[in-house]
């Protein structure tokens, strides 16, 4: 058995009196540590296959399992206590709270797990040493990225989710963030999930997956995946 | 164009209707509240105004010291500018019932001015009949158709008489009524009874026993048209004022000419009565003075004649009775001589009666033989004649018997003849010629000769006894004259002694007379005094400022116009905060829109109008949606409250234009400017600039980080928390301010209530000590006010009393009207158990009265702005003055008191003070004993007129003050509202501005107590920062409303407890905790995808 399971996950949303099938019998799996890109084009359901993993999102029906626990049926309370144990999240624009200082960012997510790593540490490693006492608006979007990230993995989560990490950066920024995360699920052995609209990264994935109208068409396996520094696109 | 903004607006408004509700409601509160609260005082002027009108009150009155004549009022109503005058008859009187005596205010019913407002019965027609107020009925326990008796002072009439005022004391009451003139519980001051006069009661104009009256009652032209508070009113009035006070010199002339001659008519014509008597008299005692002497003179005539008169009579009877001797003499020797002749005579008689005696004898005989021949004669000629008879018959028997007897007859008769014969011979012989002649001529001599004897001696009988007579005569002549004499004499003496008696009486007339005559004198001189001092009347020209019950509830108004002036500023505030907060969220979050619109080429007006019609419309609406309510409600409450201590009919409602516009005007000003702010800090920037997401707004330090040791104690939410406390400084100022706010109104309220009802147990309970006022029917002092003290000693309720007199003065200074009770106790080391004079600000501080300065109570002190140590002159009762000074200032809630000894009254006023009520301390009793002892006490009718119970002034003011806990419930709510529409919009703004951060926690895994606590924990601090301002603000609050709003016979005690600063924050506390409840569904809510997608 896998490590995460889609069965036949269906997700719908009503807008009025139609219906839009976000997903729509979605089945895929990923096993432990592997590194997973997803790509698709826009409105494929990526996002919503995400949010749902994560925990953020219900299915209309259908069963995930992660860890042999199937989420779908998690009450509020429960997917909660999921989402704050299990998963880290890294989003597009980074969401950082503008109020709190780079520590403080990761200190907030730390301060609720019960088993946190250090959030110096976390930060010296993705190497923002010295923008420790910094608000996120004195940082540069990669900067700011990369506390998002040490934000993520300092909670020690079992799965990292990335909804379009490196969206709002240059090619070079980019790169580096997908290096650190590539080393993260490398080094930590941590189940990394990237989204991506970008092909181009898929030989960086052990398992990539295609999104096309909500539904995970195409899977693949990488036995080599290829370090992202050879990656050009 | 113009439509498609709107469009625009009205679907944003759809968008956002909680902002949008947030804002219309703060500035429905804020307009609601300032202009119902200010429409208030306006409205409640307008409404009395109204009444005044309807009931035609006058505008300004005339009272003159010498009444008001009807030439006065005729000339007052031929004055330009006046339109209507009527004269009206106001007296103090006492109305008696049971043992109590009640001081009532009497006035006759005016007919087209101040007109009653009948609530039951009728007016008064007849002269027995009145009407009364209803306070008069509830607390008398008497109804339509019971009878009063009123006692009235005796009027002086301008004659000078003393005369009853009323025609008819024992009145009828035959209706309830309403005077407009007291709208206020004031009646005014009395010199009668307690000084206060309880009632009002109305009697018919045929009930006054003169045709002078004490007020002119005037409306002057149009006065109507104008409101009675405003300034065209007053100057009108002052206008006319003038205009009588222009003719008031010459009226009051002609009314002290009226009076002066009058008086001095009178007085002249008792001068000239004094002199006719006068001289009257003094011509009586002259005469009679004439007569006495002339008296005098007769009785020494008539004592000479006497003298003369018995000289007189002496001679004469000396004389008569000489003559009477020489008579009597000369009848003696008649009388000798008569007795010798007498004697011869009578032996002449002898011889004469001897020869009789002879020729007697032989003349019976022959007599006897001559009648018996006569009568055998007859015998003789009866039978011939009975012959003759028998002849006829022929009875022979009888004839013969008979003839037989005349033979016989004839025979004896012719023997008698013969010896008559013989006899006759021989007297022949003799010279007799016939015998019987003879003898009676013997017989006749003898008879004449004895006759003359008889006669003689008759003769000198008769001189003796005429003598003798005479002499009686004179005997009697002379005790008559000696008689008529002792008589006279007598008569003389009487009259000497009658004379004697007249000086005597004369001399004590005299006297008499003079003294009376000293006495007219003295009495004119006092009359004539009278006149002379007859002053010429004072007019009191007075107009409605006059009037107690007026004046305060004008200044009532006022106070209340000053409340809408503080107490809506917060909600203005606020709404403008909230408007800024709402609109920049607004601007901001259109930031892109706006860019657009501005690289479409719109310029910044055209973009603002969407934002600008939108903070309108929420104006607008939530504006006017306040003014109906705040028009509609508020005035309606607070008039409410105020109709418990005015007797007003229903408020009117009106719109007003003013305060609605500047309502309005504040509302616009505040929310428009806030908006305008706003966008400008956006459209200032450019259009790319726009476009492009906001930087969000950067983190920055606060300074409790540099306070290193206190930074690094806080955890980390602690920190978070510090940190975004301040970062959102408008949203921190708004909850300070409407959190504060909403503690501060709730502790006014309830401080308010405090403040109030902490007055009557201070008033009562600690400071008058006395449980019983017993007043007394006039001033006593010495050995009677000894035996009443003794009297009510007896009861054995009463521990303890104390003699105070009491009198209602005045204050000269100011200008001031306030009603105070001048109190001075006849031992001023006892009135420490009856009154606490002490401080109120220092505990320990209590004052004894002396001789160096009276003793003013705290309220009295503040409104005319006296001090210790300040010298102030009091007018008492008897309106005299007197400086004193002021040595302390005491401790006091209700009525203003100076405390006075006995022996500085005495000194300033110049006199020996009495006592008119009596302090008592008594055992604790109930109602009903307390009733008991009451009628007990009345039952001394002679000296005490009425038993006054603290505990029932007490249950007045606690009434009164109930009704304040309305007050509380308004502030309340009004608070109450502005937590909410603050706590909510806080709540609003912390959901959306800070949606993203919500979701990213919610994201991280924070459970829903955990995010709540994220957002909660600046919230409570910021509620908590707002209680703590809102004490400091409540306290503030609180003194301002106390200071604007209480009574000026009042002293709120400004102590707010412990319990109304926790309620303020209890209350405070549960709406914060109801928004907070709220906050925490909603952040419930929050849908993590939708607010972390991009920014598009």
């Amino acid at each position: 058995m896998a490590y995460i399971e889609f069965k036949d996950v269906i997700k719908e949303y009503k807008m009025g009196e139609v219906t839009i099938k976000a997903l729509d019998k979605t089945n895929f799996e990923i096993e432990k540590g592997e590194l997973v890109v997803i790509v698709g084009p826009s409105g494929a359901g990526k996002t919503t296959a995400l949010n749902i993993l994560g925990g953020m999102d219900s299915a209309t029906s259908g069963e995930i399992l992660v860890a042999g626990k199937n989420i779908t049926k998690f009450k509020n309370k429960q997917l909660i206590k999921y989402r704050r144990e299990d998963i880290g999240f890294v989003f597009q624009f980074y969401n950082l709270v503008q109020n709190l200082t780079t520590l403080e960012n990761v200190e907030l997510a730390t301060q609720i797990c019960k088993k946190p790593l250090n959030p110096k540490e976390m930060l010296i490693k993705v190497g923002l040493e010295k923008r420790i006492k910094n608000f996120p608006s004195q940082l540069s979007g990669g900067e700011q990225q990369r506390v998002a990230i040490a934000r993520a993995i300092a909670k020690n989560p079992k799965l990292l989710l990335c909804d379009e990490p490196t969206g709002a950066l240059d090619y070079k920024t980019g790169k580096q963030i997908l290096k650190l995360l590539q080393d993260t699920c490398r080094k930590e052995m941590m189940t990394v999930i990237i989204i991506t609209h970008n092909a181009a990264l898929t030989p960086m994935a052990d398992r990539v997956i295609h999104f096309k109208n909500g539904t995970a068409y195409k899977i693949e396996t990488n036995q080599n995946p290829t370090p992202i520094e050879e990656i050009e696109w | 164009m113009k439509k498609a903004l709107l469009k625009d607006s009205i679907k944003e408004i759809v968008k956002t209707f909680k902002r949008f509700i947030s804002i219309l409601l703060i500035v429905l509160l804020g307009v609601g509240f300032f202009a119902g609260i200010k429409a208030a005082s306006p409205d409640m002027k307008i409404t009395l105004d109204k009444y005044f009108d309807d009931k035609n009150v006058m505008d300004f009155q005339v009272i003159s010291t010498l009444g008001i004549t009807n030439e006065d009022i005729e000339e007052i109503k031929n004055l330009e500018g006046i339109n209507y005058v009527e004269g009206s008859y106001q007296t103090d009187a006492i109305v008696k019932i049971g043992e109590e005596e009640h001081v009532v205010k009497v006035e006759t019913v005016t007919e087209n001015i101040n007109q009653l407002e009948i609530i039951e019965g009728r007016l008064p027609e007849n002269e027995n009949e009145c009407v009364v107020e209803t306070n008069f009925l509830t607390n008398t326990k008497h109804k339509i158709g019971d009878t009063i008796t009123v006692e009235t002072e005796k009027i002086t009439d301008d004659e000078g008489n003393e005369k009853e005022l009323l025609h008819n004391k024992d009145l009828v009451i035959v209706g309830e009524i309403k005077s407009p003139l007291y709208i206020s519980r004031d009646r005014g001051s009395t010199k009668l009874g307690s000084g206060m006069i309880d009632y009002y009661i109305y009697i018919s104009k045929d009930n006054i026993n003169t045709d002078i009256y004490t007020n002119a009652y005037i409306i002057a032209e149009e006065s109507k048209d104008l409101k009675c508070f405003e300034d065209g009113y007053e100057e009108k009035i002052e206008k006319q004022i003038e205009k009588v006070d222009e003719i008031s010199d010459r009226r009051r002339e002609a009314r002290y000419n009226e009076l002066f001659n009058n008086a001095n008519e009178k007085l002249q014509e008792a001068k000239d009565e004094f002199n006719t008597k006068k001289a009257d008299g003094e011509k009586e005692i002259q005469e009679a003075e004439e007569k006495l002497n002339s008296g005098k003179q007769e009785i020494i005539t008539g004592k000479n004649q006497l003298q003369k008169g018995k000289e007189e009579i002496n001679n004469k009877f000396k004389e008569a009775r000489k003559q009477i001797e020489e008579a009597r003499e000369t009848l003696n020797t008649k009388q000798k001589e008569f007795d010798d002749k007498k004697k011869d005579v009578e032996n002449r008689i002898g011889e004469y009666e001897n020869n009789l005696d002879n020729l007697k004898n032989i003349q019976t005989q022959y007599n006897s033989l001559k009648e018996s021949l006569n009568t055998k004669q007859k015998e003789y000629n009866n039978l011939e004649e009975k012959l003759k008879e028998l002849d006829e018959k022929e009875d022979q028997d009888e004839i013969t018997n008979i003839k037989n007897k005349m033979e016989s007859l004839n025979l004896e008769i012719t023997k008698l003849k013969a010896t008559i014969n013989v006899i006759d011979e021989e007297l022949k012989n003799q010279g007799i010629d016939d015998i019987n002649t003879s003898v009676s001529t013997l017989e006749n001599a003898i008879n004449n000769i004895k006759l003359e004897l008889t006669n003689g001696q008759k003769a000198i009988d008769d001189a003796k006894y005429e003598l003798e007579k005479q002499e009686d005569e004179i005997d009697k002549q002379e005790k008559n004259a000696y008689n008529e004499l002792a008589i006279a004499e007598k008569k003389i003496k009487d009259s000497d002694e009658e004379i004697k008696k007249g000086e005597e009486e004369l001399n004590l007339a005299k006297e008499e007379y003079n003294t009376k005559i000293a006495e007219a004198e003295s009495k004119l001189d006092e009359s004539e005094e009278e006149v002379n001092s007859i002053q010429k009347p004072d007019w009191y020209i007075l107009d409605r400022n006059q009037n107690a019950g007026y004046v305060s509830y004008i200044q009532d108004t006022d106070r209340v116009a000053k409340i809408a002036e503080v107490f809506p500023v917060v909600f203005f505030i606020v709404a403008a905060l909230i408007s800024l907060t709402s609109m920049s969220r607004m601007v901001e979050e259109e930031r892109v829109e706006i860019g657009t619109l501005k690289a479409l080429g719109y310029n910044k007006l055209q973009i603002a109008n969407k934002y600008l019609i939108y903070a309108i419309l929420a104006t607008l609406v939530g504006g006017i949606i306040g003014l109906v309510i705040g028009f509609k409600i508020l005035p309606k409450i607070i008039a409410d409250i105020y109709g418990m201590m005015y007797e007003v009919p229903d408020v009117v409602l009106e719109f007003n234009m003013t305060y609605a516009a500047i309502g309005m005007s504040a509302a616009i000003l505040c929310t428009l400017g806030a908006t305008i702010y706003s966008c400008i800090k956006e459209l200032r920037q450019k259009p790319a600039n726009l476009m492009r997401p906001k930087a969000p707004k950067p983190g920055k330090r606060v300074f409790l980080e540099k306070i290193t040791f206190i930074w690094k104690r806080l955890n980390f939410t602690k920190k978070v928390t510090a940190r975004n406390l301040f970062r959102y400084k408008k949203r921190f100022l708004m909850t300070i301010i409407g959190v504060g706010g909403c503690t501060a109104l709730i502790i006014a309220g309830f401080g308010l209530r405090d403040a109030i009802s902490s007055m009557i147990p201070s008033q009562y309970g600690k400071i008058n000590l006395y449980e019983i006022a017993i007043n007394l029917k006039d001033e006593y002092k010495n050995e009677e006010l000894e035996n009443i003290n003794n009297n009510i000693l007896g009861y054995k309720e009463i521990n303890n009393i104390l003699n105070v007199n009491v009198q209602s003065i005045r204050i000269d200074k100011n200008d001031n009207n306030q009603t105070i009770q001048l109190i001075v106790p006849e031992d001023v080391n006892k009135i420490e158990k009856f009154i606490n004079l002490k401080s109120r600000t220092k505990k320990d501080e209590k004052y004894t009265l002396d001789n160096s300065g009276v003793i003013i109570s705290e309220k009295l002190a503040k409104l005319l702005d006296i001090k210790v140590g300040d010298e102030i002159k009091i007018i008492n009762i008897d309106d005299k003055e007197a400086n004193v000074k002021v040595s302390h200032i005491t401790e006091n809630y209700i009525m203003h008191y100076i405390y006075m000894s006995p022996e500085l009254y005495n000194t300033v006023f110049d006199t020996r003070i009495g006592f008119n009520v009596i302090y008592a301390n008594s055992n604790e009793m109930s109602e009903s004993e307390e009733n008991d002892l009451g009628k007990e006490i009345l039952q001394n009718k002679d000296y005490i007129s009425g038993v006054e119970f603290t505990s029932a002034s007490k249950d007045m003011f606690e009434e009164v003050m109930e009704n304040m806990d309305l007050v509380v419930w308004i502030l309340i709510i009004s608070a109450g509202l502005l937590a909410f529409v603050v706590l909510y919009n806080l709540l609003n703004a912390n959901i959306t501005e800070r949606i993203r951060e919500l979701a990213t926690i919610k994201v991280l895994g924070f459970y829903d107590k955990e995010v709540y606590e994220y957002i909660s924990r600046e919230t409570i601090i910021l509620t908590i920062i707002g209680m703590l301002f809102g004490i400091l603000g409540g306290y503030f609050l609180t003194i301002y409303i106390i200071k604007t709003c209480e009574l000026d016979i009042l002293m709120f005690n400004p102590q707010i407890t412990i319990w109304s600063y926790l309620l303020g924050i209890v209350i405070t506390g549960i709406f914060a905790i109801i928004v907070n409840i709220i906050t925490y569904f909603s952040l419930k809510k929050i849908d993590m995808i939708e607010s972390l997608k991009s920014v598009e």
